[in-house]
């Protein structure tokens, strides 16, 4: 049971740092950003590489991948999805996944297709109980439970998180009381695209970094943005909190009291849990658990 | 909700759904490295007799791909060296299969009908290296295969060949070992694949007939960063021994997964194919481990040995090398002993040479399904970096 919950804990972190950005950007420029997991895996890799190549200790080059990252996001808001944004929705979300693809073929051809472990030293874990966690993840735990706090204080109280909140409720109207939409949008997806870089270095430090992170983050992040309510951050991290307790409960559990003897569920159906939840949010408010209808007029 | 949102909603999620459908195949679109494994020109036969050979350089493998390139090489240059055959140079054409099935199906087109080789040596993994077996039967060439041991891949056809044991005396091996030593409750972890489920299903029979328990077989899948899931079911039943087989790269994340799980300590791992499961992993997560692998070299194979080392400045890096070696070896004396580089006259020559071939990896005997009936094992400890014979 504390497996589940240190497990649970750990993946929350992980995937709330990406879906905030995605909740966010999602509100303000109106499209799904399937490329927005790939800030994941490239802050990851530029911290690999800025730690073997340039010789950096693991902080400085994570704080110049997640700088990077950020203009990176900033750059592809700016010259494509923009462009793509007035074409529609349904064309906008195809040419981020377009996006998407090339991103990770760029990333296999500079650092070919095999895993990598960023330099983090080898530990035994602490044991709670029966539970065990690891030095890195007590790490990814206090660096999110630092930087959500201050990304919402940044939010709700200060004035450009203001006018964030204006535009992402009413842009016409934002607009008129002299509020600078194009900056406010490109101020989101410099934030957002650096929150996913955090994500994804956090990810990899846990585990190790891989071609298909991104692919791998889709789902579950896709999954918490729309159950948390779109352009709702709090309501993401709320959903990324809920689908990973489902799915480390899903696998946590032991059903052996229904059928007998010991059953678990395979751990190859852990993805399937994000799905399914997924589909009952689609199904039965599809404004998503904390989203409000009409909001979005 | 608008329409519009509507729309982008659906369109999001009938994305994801095509995504996750198609995201295990992403990493295929890797290697397609052409490298001459000797100094011959590829395209000129005319002096030159070519094999193909499709071995993992990229992917979760590539050290032992690599591995086995250099038993490729080394084969080339001995044979070369004393003459060649049938008075011509030999060559053999690597080619990458990245791991993945697909991408070794590609490669074998290519040698097929650009380089037209009558043999191919290949795979690695069984996952693999039974779909391309089964492609180089249909085409009616020649198939040796080097580092697969499932079970399944006697199955291929009268023109395969395995210069390795199979899982069946690897795993009957390895439950006789662990019986001996007083084992009797065993957790097993293998790759969700051909080659594991070979191994967890041959080992169960063999370890239960013995009067063992398996408490709990976990097919993990391959490529994932994070095992700790499947690493945490392994402890239900509390068993007195934790048996796995795992590919390099995979290995090194279940390992060091393991050792932070504090799995390691609590009971004694051993490994199916210990040089396959420690080649990439952290040192430590693997310190003190025991495992079987199959022998390095047989009693013929010290001079194989000095020149390994003599040209690539290193021990063995994998156990690998040798039977990609001796796969040549043969395939080039039974070229000779056909006087022949058509396919069906080459099996025929391999079944004569095989019925008593000392090879650098010990005696080689073909049985009636052209696999290697028998084959020397070792018991290894991982200590200090390196693999030790185990008493």
């Amino acid at each position: 049971m504390t497996q589940v919950l240190i497990d649970s804990a750990v993946r929350a972190a992980e995937l709330s740092l990406i879906a905030v950005g995605l909740s966010l950007t999602w509100g303000i420029v109106r499209f799904a950003n399937v490329a927005h997991v790939q800030y994941a895996p490239i802050a990851g890799y530029l911290t690999y590489f800025a730690t073997i190549s340039l010789g950096l200790g693991l902080l400085p080059a994570a704080i110049l991948a997640i700088a990077a990252t950020g203009l990176l996001g900033l750059g592809l808001q700016r010259w494509f999805f923009q462009r793509l944004a007035s074409s529609g929705a349904a064309s906008a979300l195809i040419g981020t996944l377009a996006v998407s693809i090339v991103i990770t073929a760029v990333i296999q051809t500079v650092a070919g297709p095999r895993p990598r472990a960023l330099a983090v030293p080898l530990t035994a874990g602490f044991t709670i109980g029966d539970a065990v966690i690891t030095r890195t993840q007590i790490l990814i735990i206090a660096i999110t439970a630092v930087t959500l706090p201050l990304f919402f204080g940044f939010l709700w109280f200060s004035r450009p998180g203001r006018a964030i909140r204006g535009v992402a409720v009413n842009p016409q109207l934002a607009e008129a009381s002299g509020i600078n939409t194009r900056r406010i949008r490109n101020l989101v997806t410099f934030i957002a695209a650096m929150l996913a870089g955090l994500g994804g270095i956090l990810l990899g430090l846990d585990t190790s970094l891989d071609l298909n992170m991104g692919a791998m983050l889709l789902l579950p992040v896709i999954a918490a943005t729309i159950t948390g309510g779109i352009g709702n951050p709090a309501g993401a991290v709320i959903a990324a909190t809920l689908i990973a307790l489902a799915e480390n409960a899903a696998l946590g559990i032991n059903f052996g009291a229904l059928v007998g003897g010991d059953a678990y569920l395979p751990v190859n159906y852990r993805p399937a849990v994000g799905f399914l939840v997924l589909i009952l949010v689609l199904l039965l408010r599809p404004e998503g658990i904390f989203g409000r209808s009409g909001r979005r007029a | 909700m608008n329409l519009r949102t509507r729309l982008s909603t659906l369109a999001a999620v009938t994305t994801l759904a095509l995504l996750s459908a198609c995201s295990g195949q992403s990493a295929t679109v890797g290697g397609s490295a052409k490298e001459p494994a000797s100094g011959g020109n590829a395209a000129a036969s005319g002096d030159t007799i070519n094999l193909g050979a499709v071995i993992p350089l990229t992917g979760a493998s590539a050290t032992i791909g690599e591995d086995q390139r250099r038993g490729i090489e080394l084969a080339v240059e001995k044979i070369n060296a004393n003459g060649g055959v049938l008075g011509k140079k030999i060559n053999v054409i690597v080619e990458d299969s990245g791991g993945t099935a697909a991408s070794a199906l590609d490669a074998a087109r290519k040698l097929t009908s650009a380089n037209k080789v009558p043999v191919v040596i290949g795979e690695y993994s069984s996952g693999v290296t039974i779909p391309l077996g089964q492609f180089l039967q249909q085409q009616g060439l020649v198939h040796m295969n080097v580092g697969s041991s499932s079970p399944d891949v006697a199955k291929i056809g009268s023109l395969s060949f395995s210069t390795i044991g199979l899982d069946t005396i690897a795993s009957k091996f390895t439950a006789e070992y662990l019986h001996r030593n007083g084992y009797r409750k065993a957790a097993l972890i293998a790759p969700n694949n051909a080659y594991g489920s070979g191994v967890a299903d041959t080992f169960k029979a063999a370890f239960e007939g013995l009067g063992g328990q398996v408490t709990n077989t976990v097919l993990y899948t391959e490529g994932q960063t994070d095992y700790r899931a499947e690493l945490q079911r392994l402890r239900g039943g509390s068993p007195d021994v934790i048996v796995y087989s795992a590919y390099g790269q995979e290995s090194k994340v279940l390992t060091s997964q393991a050792f932070e799980l504090g799995l390691s300590k609590a009971v004694p791992w051993f490994a199916i194919y210990l040089s396959m499961c420690t080649a990439d992993a952290d040192p430590r997560a693997v310190e003190g481990q025991l495992g079987m692998d199959v022998n390095y070299i047989g009693p013929d194979g010290k001079s194989y040995e000095d020149a390994y080392k003599a040209k690539y400045n290193q021990a063995f890096a994998t156990t690998f090398s040798g039977y990609a070696y001796d796969a040549v070896m043969m395939a080039a004396a039974a070229i000779e002993k056909a006087q022949s580089t058509e396919p069906q006259q080459i099996a025929a020559a391999l079944k004569e040479i095989g019925k008593n071939y000392s090879g650098v990896t010990g005696q080689i005997a073909f049985d009636a399904q052209n696999q290697r009936s028998d084959q020397p094992y070792a018991v290894l400890k991982y200590t200090g970096g390196k693999l030790e014979p185990a008493n």
